[in-house]
Order: C-alpha cells, then structure tokens, then sequence
C-alpha cells in the first residue's frame, strides 16, 4: 500500500504537482547542500550549486521517469553531474598560487578565486579579522550575509531606521576589508 | 564621458566587493546547513518557475489545438476538387480539339452544378 502511494506521489512529481514539488525540495535542498560542502567548504559556492541542481531539476521535470528510480535518486544524479561540471570548470582554469594574501588585499577590484575560499587559513583570517569588529558591525555583518535578512528585518531586530542600517553596512563593510588588508599583509611576512 | 566611465568604474568595484564581503563573511558561520532565508527563497522562486513552465507549455498545447468548422471543411474539399479537376482538364486539352475542350469543359460544369445543387437540396 505505501509502495502504491510513493508510487502515486512519483507520478505527481513527474506531472509538476506544487504540493509534492514543495515538499520534495524543501527535504532536498539541506541534502544537497551537505553533498556539496562536503566536497568543496565553500558555503557560497554550495548555494550556488544547490540552486542550480535545483532549477536544472525543474526545467527537467518532465524528462523524470519514475520506472527508473525515485526523485530523490533523480535529483541526486543531477547534483552529482553539477559537480563534474564544477571539477572540469575548475580543471580548465589556471589554478591559483598558494599565497592568499596577494588575492585578499585586492578584494574591492577582483572576484576572489574559489579556491582561495576553501582554504583554511582564509576562513581562520577572516574569522581573526570578523572579530576585531564592533558588536554592531558584527551583527549587522552576520545578520546581513550569514542569515540572508533584507534591510528592513535587520532594522526592526535592532529597533532602529531601514536608513541607519544601510549606512551601518556601509561602514562595516569597509572596517573588514581594511582588517583584511592588515590581517593578510601580516600574514605575508 | 570619463566622468561617467569612472562611476562605472567604481560601482562595479563597489559590486565586486560587496560579493567578495558576502562570501568572506559566508565563512565565519555554521556552515552546515543553509541559511533559512535562502532555502525559503529558493523554494519560491524554483516553485515560481515550475508554474511558469506549466503554463507555457499548456498554451503551447491550446497553440495546437486547431478548430474547424463545417463550411471550413466544405471549401477545403472545393479547392481540392478544383485542382484535380483543373489537372484532369489541363490533360485532356492537350489531347483533343478546342471545340471538343470546350464541349467537355461545359459538361464538367453543369455536371458539378448539378451535383452541388443535389447536395444543398
């Protein structure tokens, strides 16, 4: 009988149905982006990657066969194809030298490298340079990029104008490239 | 110009480091799950897209379905019948007589006349 119904259920996955498309990813999306930290420990990239998995699912949806397996399984495939994508995006590029300062003291005019993110020394440095911040910057940071809050929510959290915490980024986000800077130039010597 | 390359310039700088911040920053957190905001984002605009898709191709269905009506079909069958019968003619004008041709053309005619007149009544 549950087979029937996880059968039934497969046959509305395959058809678009919202209510099992809802439920489907909002149980996958956790999944595939431990799949993708796990191979490479860089949250943002993990984000991207799960993102893409997840509208190449959608797009696909109707290529889904459910006599060939689950959607989980389905799914799954797709992400595994993304990361062979990712290995052969990242085996055409030059790859980057071992020195991460060089690339953090130029972070306000080029795109930092992924490699250079999934470092360790890079996440203990910016983590060094986060905390020598004022609590104020820290939380607006945090709340800002880390919880993906919009302006506004920051504002009623901190009990204070929409205006007031653009200008707190602003500011805060200037303090942690110039601890960067200092952080990475002593790291250099 | 300069002026306005220059704004250019420093907005996309300013966009670069912005998401250089974001991703830096992205770092010091608990990187073993993602974000709430995140994960409700993404499942309303994948959930947006897939309705998009639904819709599309349902329209692209309706695109195909083709309505005719009786008096579409009784001139389709008209035309048909006229070209066969222009050929036919064509045909045997090259192998009789013109005062022949002529004779057959008005049988053919009043034969047809006849026929439709049959059909209508």
């Amino acid at each position: 009988m549950s087979n029937e119904l996880e059968q039934q259920s497969w046959l509305g996955f395959a058809k678009g149905n919202a209510d099992i498309w809802r439920e489907f990813i909002t149980r996958q999306i956790p999944q595939l982006y431990g799949i993708f930290i796990k191979r490479w420990p860089n949250p943002s990239l993990a984000e991207d990657l799960v993102q893409k998995t997840v509208f190449d699912a959608v797009r696909g949806c109707h290529s889904y066969e459910p006599s060939k397996g689950s959607p989980e399984e389905w799914i799954h495939g797709i992400a595994r194809n993304n990361i062979r994508l990712e290995i052969r995006k990242r085996a055409s590029k030059p790859s980057t030298n071992g020195n991460i300062s060089h690339y953090l003291e130029s972070i306000d005019t080029r795109p930092l490298p992924d490699e250079v993110l999934e470092k360790k020394e890079t996440a203990s440095l910016v983590r060094s340079a986060f905390g020598k911040l004022v609590d104020k910057e820290q939380t607006v940071l945090r709340a800002m990029y880390i919880e993906g809050l919009r302006a506004r929510d920051i504002a009623k959290q901190m009990k204070t104008t929409e205006k007031a915490i653009h200008s707190l980024l602003y500011r805060a986000r200037i303090s942690l490239r110039q601890e960067i800077k200092k952080t990475a130039s002593l790291h250099k010597r | 110009m300069d002026q306005k390359h220059d704004n250019l310039l420093n907005r996309d700088s300013l966009n670069q480091e912005e998401k250089n911040i974001s991703r830096l920053i992205k770092l010091t957190g608990d990187s073993n799950e993602p974000n709430r905001a995140f994960t409700e984002s993404l499942i309303e605009n994948a959930l947006g897209k897939l309705e998009q898709l639904k819709s599309v191709t349902g329209r692209d269905k309706k695109d195909i379905t083709i309505t005719v009506n009786w008096w579409e079909k009784v001139l389709s069958l008209a035309a048909m019948f006229a070209v066969v019968c222009l050929a036919g003619l064509g045909f045997v004008a090259s192998q009789i007589s013109s005062s022949f041709a002529v004779i057959v053309l008005i049988v053919m005619f009043v034969n047809r006349i006849v026929y439709f007149g049959g059909l209508i009544l």
